[in-house]
C-alpha cells in the first residue's frame, strides 16, 4: 500500500541550507505544491543517491512524505541540470533573480502552475538561448500577470480611456499606464517611451519562444529593466538582493 | 519548532541547550544530549571546557596574508619558506585549508576566502576576502593561481567571478579536475580523490 503521505512534486531548487549532521534543507518552487521546504537526509555525503541533486537553478522530481513541521525528501531525480547557465556568471545571476522572485512571490502549499512554466520556460530559455535579451523581462512581465498584478498596457489605470500616444506615464502602484488628464503626482509615476510600452505589449501578447531578437538600443534596454523592475520591486515590497550581484556584474563587463 | 522540553525549574540547562542548538549540525535533540553529557562531566574537565572556548576567541586571529585562521600572522603556511610561493590555491574555508594538507600533495600557499557568492543570502565580492586575493596578487610574485571553491553553484560562481577579473593578466589560473560530486564539498572528500583533482588540474 502506498503510504498516503508519500507525494511527487516537480519543482525548481530555490535554496539548499546545510542542516543537521549531514542532511540538507531544500527550498523549492514546486508545480504541483507552490514553494515547499523539505529535509533531505544524507545528501550532504559524497555517498548519497541525492548528492548534486538540489543545487540551486536546478530542476528536480522529489518524492517526500509529508512531516509535521518539514517534509522529508527521500528521493530525487534531476529532470533538467541547465548546464549551460551555470557555466555562465551573468546566466547564474539572471537565474538566482528569478529564484529570489519565485520565492518572494510564490506561496506555500499553494500551486501556481502558470506561474510555475513562466518559470521554467525562462530558466530554459536562459539556458539555452541566452541572447533572447527580453528573458528577464518577459518573466517579469508574466509573474507579475500570473500572480494577480499583470500590468495594465492599453488603458489608462485610473479613468478607463484608451490611451493616446505621448499622452501617457506609467505608475508601478496604479499597476500600469495612466493618462495625462488623470495627472496623478509625479512621485507615483514615471514616463515610458513608445518604444518601451510597444515592446511591453509585444512581449505581454507572445510567448518567449516566438519573441523575435529585437536590436534595441542600450537606452532602451535599460528602461524596460528600470520600469518593470520598479513594478516588481513594488508588489514584493522587501529588498531584492539578487539585482546589488547582477549589477556587480554589469559593471565587469 | 521542538517544544521545550526542559522544565523553567533549570534555566542554566536551557540556557546551555538553547546555546549548542544554535551550533551548525546540532539538533535539539543532539543540543540535549550534549547538555547532559557537560553536566556529568567532572568540574575540572567542564572547565577546560570552556576556557578552550574563551581562549580561542581571544587568540585565534585571521592571517594578514592568507586570511585562514591562526594565533600568530604570518601563519605556520605562510611563514614556511620551504613552501612554493609561487603558487597559491582559492578555498572557501580554513576546513578545506585541512584537507588539502591532509592530501600531502600541495607544497603552495593558500587563500582563504571565508564562503562562497551567495547573491540570496546577501553574500557578494565583499563580504568575502576576494579584496584581499586580488591585492594579494598585485603584491607578491604569483605565477599560478589554483581555484580550488567547492563544486557547488556558489563555488563555482566564486570562481568564475575570480577568474573574470583576472582575465588578460599574465597569471596562470587553474581549477580542479572534475571528479569531485556536485553538490560536495572538499572537506567531504576522500584524500585520494582530492589529490587526483589537485593533479589534474586545467587551465581554462
Ligand atoms: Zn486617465
Ligand atoms: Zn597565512
Amino acid at each position: 500500500m502506498p503510504n498516503p503521505r508519500t507525494y511527487l512534486a516537480t519543482g525548481i531548487i530555490l535554496k539548499k541550507t546545510p542542516f543537521s549532521e549531514a542532511d540538507l534543507l531544500i527550498n523549492m518552487f514546486s508545480r504541483e505544491h507552490g514553494k515547499l521546504r523539505g529535509v533531505a537526509k544524507g545528501a550532504q555525503k559524497s555517498t548519497s543517491r541525492m548528492v548534486g541533486h538540489f543545487e540551486p537553478l536546478t530542476i528536480v522530481e522529489i518524492s517526500a512524505n509529508k512531516g509535521r513541521t518539514l517534509d522529508n525528501i527521500n528521493q530525487a531525480q534531476i529532470i533538467n541540470n541547465l548546464p549551460h547557465l551555470k557555466s555562465n556568471l551573468s546566466l547564474i545571476s539572471q537565474g538566482l533573480y528569478i529564484a529570489e522572485l519565485l520565492d518572494g512571490f510564490g506561496n506555500e502549499s499553494n500551486a501556481n502552475q502558470h506561474l510555475y512554466s513562466v518559470a521554467v520556460d525562462t530558466l530554459v530559455n536562459l539556458n539555452t538561448n541566452p541572447n533572447q535579451i527580453l528573458n528577464l523581462r518577459w518573466f517579469e512581465l508574466n509573474l507579475l500577470k500570473s500572480t494577480g498584478f499583470g500590468i495594465e498596457l492599453e488603458a489608462c489605470t485610473s479613468c478607463n480611456k484608451e490611451i493616446l500616444p505621448n499622452h501617457h506615464r506609467y505608475s508601478p502602484s496604479h499597476g500600469g499606464l495612466i493618462c495625462l488628464e488623470c495627472n496623478l503626482p509625479t512621485q507615483f509615476s514615471q514616463p515610458i517611451s513608445l518604444q518601451a510600452l510597444k515592446v511591453f505589449r509585444l512581449i505581454d501578447r507572445t510567448h518567449l519562444l516566438s519573441l523575435p531578437y529585437l536590436n534595441a538600443s542600450d537606452t532602451l534596454l535599460r528602461e524596460m529593466k528600470t520600469l518593470l523592475g520598479s513594478t516588481v520591486r513594488y508588489w514584493v515590497d522587501k529588498e531584492i538582493r539578487s539585482n546589488a550581484f547582477m549589477e556587480r556584474l554589469e559593471q565587469l563587463d | 519548532m521542538a517544544t521545550d522540553p526542559i522544565p523553567s525549574a533549570a534555566p542554566a540547562l536551557a540556557k546551555l541547550i538553547q546555546e549548542l542548538n544554535k551550533l551548525p549540525g546540532i539538533g535539539p535533540k543532539s543540543a540535549q544530549r550534549l547538555a547532559f553529557h557537560i553536566i556529568r562531566l567532572p568540574a575540572s574537565e567542564a572547565e577546560e571546557l570552556s576556557h578552550a572556548i574563551n581562549i580561542v576567541k581571544t587568540n585565534i586571529t585571521l592571517c594578514d596574508q592568507c586570511q585562514n585562521l591562526t594565533e600568530a600572522t604570518p601563519c605556520n603556511i605562510c611563514a614556511n619558506t620551504h613552501r612554493n610561493a609561487t603558487q597559491l590555491c582559492v578555498v572557501e574555508d580554513p576546513m578545506d585549508v585541512l584537507a588539502l594538507e591532509r592530501t600531502r600533495s600541495y607544497q603552495g600557499q593558500y587563500h582563504v576566502l571565508h564562503g562562497s557568492l551567495s547573491p540570496l543570502n546577501g553574500i557578494g565580492p565583499d563580504q568575502l576576502k576576494i579584496r584581499e586575493l586580488f591585492q594579494r596578487l598585485s603584491d607578491a610574485n604569483i605565477e599560478e593561481l589554483i581555484i580550488a571553491t567547492n563544486p557547488t553553484l556558489e563555488g563555482e560562481a566564486t570562481a568564475m567571478y575570480i577568474s573574470r577579473h583576472l582575465s588578460g593578466q599574465n597569471l596562470k589560473v587553474t581549477f580542479l579536475a572534475r571528479g569531485l560530486p556536485v553538490g560536495g564539498s572538499l572537506e567531504y572528500s576522500d584524500d585520494i580523490t582530492l589529490s587526483k583533482a589537485l593533479e589534474g588540474r586545467q587551465e581554462m
